[in-house]
């Protein structure tokens, strides 16, 4: 079997999740303190439409007749057209909460009303990413209703240390940083356990022989379990218990989150290879 | 009426006129071949090779027997294709054949990954010429006139040009010892039904996937032969059962997110 959906297709599904959870997050966090969350939250909107325009660039260049793309509006039983429907308009969403925040004046009831419409497209990219490979019997391994939901606490995982990250050189910010460091050990800790759940109980055995210890174990194990997984979640146990005594390096924050997005497009370009050969 | 295509292995030489007649039919590039030995050539269905007779050796009985396979589109009676195509370019027409309109086609492939049967191919010859740049393309080769054939999916369509005029499908004129016939499909199903008990044998393709306009008859079981192993269910069910379990899954999650909140909001409020 041929590799169709390869590195173009993990990157796209990879920065569509970043960008979903990077809204999400920073609507969430707006919610909770509007004040204390302000940077994270204009960090958060304006990261999530331009990473996810970029993802779109991808999908586009993967495409063999990329200037008949409007036509992939057609089919409403489509995962890739409802997908599409479900970017247009949350990239739509986004741009349109970032010129809130800046240049374009309106009552607060407005913006919320578009963060929220914006916030619940950001949960259907998410989840988007994953059922578009789910619902393909046809691949064993893709086969799975965990991987929607994977792809939805990978995609939050992501986008929030990616929010981290452009809050790192700012040390006023440094205590919503270390939130972002903390958040990321219980987001870890479920990530592991539905990979866990979905390893065990997907159809497709040799696929899962393969991530485990065939041609595809040193990506998985190395890229998805260690770097992923395994040294954010030590580096932000270790900050925790460090930070009592004196603010740990930032150097350190950033190894994790850097971690974390090179797992978080391991994993899908993991997925997407075990499934196809 | 809605016809059906016979593959009779237990009939089939390997003389692969089948193949030589789809192309000539179809008007498709021939393949550039290496030795490999495998007897099989072209090693594998692709955008310009739309049916291929997989050789395979199989001892039976401590004897050596040759086991000739011609592969091609099924033609699902509900195609996963179809349904997954965001363009709308697959439709299974009334009389059985699966076709891709390859002018509306735009190369995104969830076709190629939809496919139980593996049976679809992306075309990517000269995708090079179309844009001047490699977008997703290999190497640059012939654009056919038209173009309509380029950076798109193409497979197998049942030379359903060919029934519109009363005719055969190419491969099944050509075919010199009746392994592959065509008719209604309903008494296709019965002629393979009455061989298989002959010969013995097995069918394949009256129940996969909902059912094919494809059917075969096997002298061994269809895994040991190398055919998929594909659900008799119809791909919306399939469809279906992956909404009900990812649901079911959002909802335990959200009790257990319910639970955790529950359980944890009161630190929450101290630390504040
Ligand atoms: S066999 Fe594959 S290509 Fe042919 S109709 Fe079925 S899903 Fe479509």
């Amino acid at each position: 079997m041929s590799v169709e959906w390869g590195l173009d297709i993990a990157a796209y599904l990879f920065l569509a999740g970043v960008g979903a959870g990077a809204y999400l997050a920073a609507v969430v966090a707006s919610r909770t303190n509007r004040k204390k969350y302000a940077a994270f939250s204009a960090a958060g909107i304006h990261l999530s439409w331009v990473v996810t325009i970029i993802g779109i660039g991808a999908l586009f260049l993967h495409l063999g007749r990329p200037e008949r793309f409007i036509s992939a509006y057609s089919n409403l039983g489509s995962w890739i057209t409802l997908g599409t429907w479900i970017l247009t308009l949350f990239v739509g969403a986004g741009i349109l909460s970032s010129l809130f925040l800046t240049k374009v004046k309106v009552s607060e009831g407005a913006t919320s009303a578009v963060q929220f419409i914006g916030g619940v497209l950001a949960f259907l990219t998410a989840i988007y990413t994953g059922i578009l490979i789910s619902v393909l019997n046809a691949k064993p391994l893709w086969y799975s209703p965990l991987i929607p939901w994977l792809f939805v606490v990978s995609a939050l995982s992501t986008g929030v240390v990616a929010v981290g990250i452009l809050l790192l050189n700012r040390p006023e910010q440094r205590e919503v940083v270390n939130k972002i460091d903390r958040l990321d050990i219980p987001l870890v800790i479920v990530e592991i356990a539905i990979i866990a759940a979905f390893l065990a109980t997907v159809g497709a055995r040799d696929a899962v022989a393969n991530l485990i210890y065939g041609s595809l174990s040193a990506m998985f194990l190395g890229g998805v379990l260690l770097i992923g997984l395994l040294v954010p979640l030590g580096l932000s146990v270790y900050a925790v218990s460090a930070e009592r005594k004196k603010p740990v390096s930032p150097s350190v924050l950033t190894l994790g989150f850097v971690c974390v997005l090179i797992g978080g497009f391991v994993l899908r370009y993991a997925v997407l290879l075990a499934g196809q050969i | 009426m809605a016809y059906a295509m016979l593959v009779d292995t237990t009939k089939c030489t390997g003389c692969r006129g089948c193949q030589v007649a789809c192309k000539r039919w179809n008007e498709l590039s021939p393949e550039k071949t290496t030795l490999s030995g495998e007897w099989t050539n072209p090693p594998d269905l692709t955008g310009q090779t739309w049916t291929v007779v997989f050789f395979k050796e199989m001892s039976k009985g401590g004897e050596m027997q040759w086991k000739f396979t011609k592969w091609q589109c099924m033609h699902c009676e509900e195609p996963p294709c179809a349904s997954v195509c965001p363009s709308l370019a697959i439709s299974k027409t009334p009389e059985g054949p699966v076709v891709i309109d390859t002018t509306r086609c735009i190369g995104c492939k969830y076709c190629v990954e939809a496919c139980p049967f593996d049976a679809v191919r992306f075309d990517s010859r000269g995708t090079q010429e179309l844009y001047g740049v490699k977008l997703g393309g290999i190497k640059a080769g012939d654009i056919e006139s038209g173009g309509g054939s380029v950076g798109v999916a193409r497979k197998c369509h049942m030379c359903y040009n060919r029934i519109a005029q009363g005719r055969k499908p190419a491969c099944v004129e050509t075919c010199l010892t009746g392994a592959i016939q065509f008719g209604d499909r309903a008494e296709i199903i019965q002629k393979a039904k009455t061989r298989a008990a002959a010969v013995n044998g097995y069918v394949y393709g009256e129940k996969e996937a909902g059912g094919t306009s494809v059917v075969y008859v096997l002298d061994a079981p269809p895994q040991e032969l190398g055919l998929p192993a594909v659900t008799p269910k119809r791909y919306s069910e399939v469809k279906a059962d992956m909404y009900k379990s990812i649901g079911g899954f959002g909802i335990i999650g959200a009790i257990i997110l319910g639970l955790v909140y529950y359980f944890t909001k009161p630190k929450a409020e101290e630390a504040k």
